[in-house]
């Protein structure tokens, strides 16, 4: 077990900054998700981790010890990169004992280490299957036992689930959790899809453009993102954000495209604000509530209702402009009705338009 | 604008039977979803109302006639295919323009026809621009264009959100959705995501190998499914299903489930000869009532495996004995994993299938 530290790390190729400064810490036992677009930099940070990659500066440490210069496989550490890298033809035993084979272990090491990690994993009736027989939930399970057998201080996994179906995700993404409740190794996850990271990480690191973001609880994350960027890339479906400019006189207000909100009670929020400041509030379809037309904060159209079941996303058109709401329950609103929109104003986010920063 | 109606067909590739007896109506106007996992014949089914295969038996029917030896382009139909391909070196307005040149259009006919659809489309500002600097829903937007621009009486789109990213199709299935609300064409689409068939869908044919499970609308196919086939395949997160026994109890009919027994004796007759057999009960996770105290006397008790939660909304994982429910957890309520917890199943809001034939019983 080893806690992970990056110190101020940059890597670039060529011209292009992959990552620009980034400091992180991983404690040890904890799951953390890197998260962000394709070339956000997350698969070249996690390279820097395994040592694959080298970085221009900064320093990275595992376990108190600083490993810059450390080759791959003396850094203790095992990288997954696609849960289906088993060997046909081979039992499940044979599978997980491959890595210790090859490090020259003893038969009788072998054999005790091989079962007492078919034991955690759940797997020790099927040692004697061949791999490929076995579900894609075995198969998974197999595949990580192949990293755990040596004892890695630390897991590293580059988009494990993208290739699986939705369903199959769904299921391998609670596998994941289960596993690593029991296990506790650290681990390090990078990917792209903020769902899997929001259910699967304990803290999350958003990055864009080689820089990181945010590095927080997915309860944060979602509740208090700290930008425009980390607001529009957490969530689904994804928060409204609309721009307007304060108005300070007497009282403040915020003028959208075609419409006007009264801002007096933001908690103090725009104490700060100058008159004419552009920003843009950002609120979360789950934080909308929607009646029959009379009353609310403000009056619209609805456009469209996607249903999903037990809920339904409703596009609401207010003047000019579109807010997605999301319903629970039955949905007893039509297309074209006229609706009225609730929100608590705790519930707004405002972020600085130029900057993009949280107020 | 017209009805598409199939009238028994059958497509059969060599010894392959793709689509079997295949009866479906779609009404003028309509917004239909073929929904089903690949080999389940949806873009068969696409490609024979397009002309583009012919169909081994049975009708096709496009308004008020039959058209199974009519060629494609005297249908009347536009088919958008899943990769969409646009010309690389043609702007988008002689993408758009396109079909109607080769219909020998005037010019200015062209001009005003292409001005209109990239208006309703919202492209308007890029008609001097090549496909190649567009971005993916943009270019999605153009190919639906050079569909739209002639107008056709019916569209078919195969998985049209398919090669798009996460963000982009949350984002188009609204978009396309308003789109066919808004021209009122009749328009047919296939899919393998279960959410895109229910959130953009005004029916929904649920296929099955070539063959049509069940045809009904969202709300039905949801709440109602025929099947376990559709029960499991519709709606995220999954169903929950667990196997039990029908037993007969005095007058009373209970479902036994091994950590608890449903009583199921107010929905009479209708499970009236299944005692002794495998039923499944099929119980989605919103419905299923989780507290941290025991609430009822039908409730029991199960231990919190994993907890999901994804901002807007969490769900447990929960195993029972050794069985696990997934759970919707309300709002405000703190669980954690490794809590104790108590679920109650409400008998009135279960479905329950036979397991041997997987129909619904209730």
């Amino acid at each position: 077990m080893a806690d992970v530290r990056l110190v101020e790390v940059s890597k670039r190729f060529g011209k292009q900054e992959a990552v620009k400064d980034l400091s992180l810490e991983v404690p040890d036992g904890s799951f953390v998700c890197l998260l962000g677009p394709s070339g956000c930099g997350k698969t070249t940070t996690l390279r820097m981790i395994a040592g694959l990659e080298k970085p221009d500066k900064g320093e990275i440490y595992i376990g108190g010890r600083l490993v810059n210069d450390v080759p791959p496989h003396e850094r203790d550490i095992a990288m997954v990169f696609q849960f289906y890298a088993i060997y046909p033809g081979m039992t499940v035993f044979d599978n997980l004992a491959f890595p210790l084979k090859q490090r020259k272990w003893s038969k009788g090491d072998i054999v005790r280490r091989v079962k007492e990690t078919a034991e955690i994993l759940q797997i020790a009736h099927l040692l004697d299957k061949d791999a490929m027989s076995l579900t894609v939930g075995e198969k998974q399970r197999v595949a990580l036992g192949r990293a755990m057998v040596r004892d890695p201080k630390v897991f590293l996994l580059d988009e494990p689930l993208t290739n699986l179906d939705a369903r199959l995700r769904a299921v391998m993404r609670i596998e994941l959790k289960k596993l690593h409740s029991r296990i506790r190794t650290t681990t390090i996850y990078v990917t792209h899809d903020q769902l899997e990271a929001m259910t699967l990480a304990d803290r999350i690191g958003v990055m864009e453009s080689g820089v990181l973001q945010q590095y927080d609880t997915p309860s944060n994350l979602y509740h208090r993102p700290s930008n425009l960027f980390v607001a529009g890339f957490i969530g689904s479906p994804t928060m409204n954000l609309l721009e307007c400019r304060v108005r300070k006189g007497e009282k403040t207000f915020l003028d959208f495209n075609g419409f006007t909100l009264a801002a007096d009670n933001f908690n103090g929020r725009l104490r700060d604000a100058q008159d004419g400041m552009e920003l843009v509030l950002g609120v979360r379809p789950s934080d909308i509530r929607l009646e029959p037309a009379g009353g609310g904060l403000l009056q619209g159209r609805v456009e469209v209702i996607e249903s999903l079941g037990d809920k339904a996303i409703i596009d609401i058109s207010i003047d000019t402009t579109i807010v997605r709401v999301l319903n629970h329950g039955k949905t007893e609103i039509n297309v074209g009705q006229p609706v009225a929109l609730y929100a608590d104003s705790d519930k707004f986010h405002l972020f600085d338009k130029r900057t993009g920063r949280r107020l | 604008m017209a009805r598409v109606f199939l009238n028994h067909v059958t497509k059969k590739y060599g010894r392959q039977t793709a689509v079997e007896d295949l009866t479906i109506e779609v009404r003028d106007g309509e917004f239909v979803a073929l929904f089903g996992p690949p080999g389940a014949g949806k873009t068969s089914i696409l490609r024979m109302i397009a002309g583009l295969e012919d169909v081994t038996s049975g009708e096709i029917w496009i308004g008020d006639r039959v058209v199974n030896n009519l060629s494609p382009a005297v249908r009347d139909v536009a088919m958008v295919f899943q990769s969409f391909a646009l010309y690389p070196t043609k702007t988008v307005f002689e993408n758009l323009a396109f079909p109607l040149k080769k219909r020998k259009m005037p010019a200015n006919e062209i001009e005003k026809r292409v001005k209109e659809i990239a208006n309703i489309l919202n492209i308007s500002h890029l008609l001097d621009k090549k496909p190649g600097t567009l971005s993916g829903g943009e270019r999605q937007r153009v190919a639906l264009g050079r569909a739209m621009v002639r107008k056709p009486q019916l569209f078919l789109f195969d998985e049209p959100l398919t090669n798009l990213d996460a963000k982009l199709r949350l984002h188009m299935r609204a978009e396309l959705k308003k789109l066919q609300r808004e021209m009122g064409q009749t328009a047919i689409f296939s899919t393998p995501d279960d959410i895109e068939a229910i959130s953009m869908a005004d029916r929904i044919a649920v296929l099955d190998r070539g063959r049509l499970v069940q045809y009904d609308t969202v709300e039905n196919v949801y709440e109602r499914p025929n099947s376990l086939y559709v029960a499991s395949n519709i709606g995220s997160p999954k169903i929950n299903t667990v196997e039990g026994d029908l037993l007969l109890d005095g007058d009373n009919r209970f479902l036994d489930l091994g950590f608890t027994r449903i009583d199921l004796s107010h929905f009479g007759e209708v499970l009236k000869g299944f005692e002794g057999r495998k039923l499944v009960l099929g119980v989605r996770p919103h419905e299923i009532v989780i507290s941290q105290r025991k609430t009822s006397d039908g409730s029991f008790m199960g231990r919190v495996e994993v907890v999901e939660d994804t901002g807007a909304e969490a769900h447990a994982t929960v195993m029972v004995d050794s069985t696990y429910l997934v759970v919707l957890i309300p709002p405000g309520m703190r669980i954690n994993m490794g809590d104790e917890v108590w679920l109650y199943l409400d008998p009135n809001r279960l479905n329950i299938f036979d397991k041997s034939t997987g129909k619904a019983l209730i």
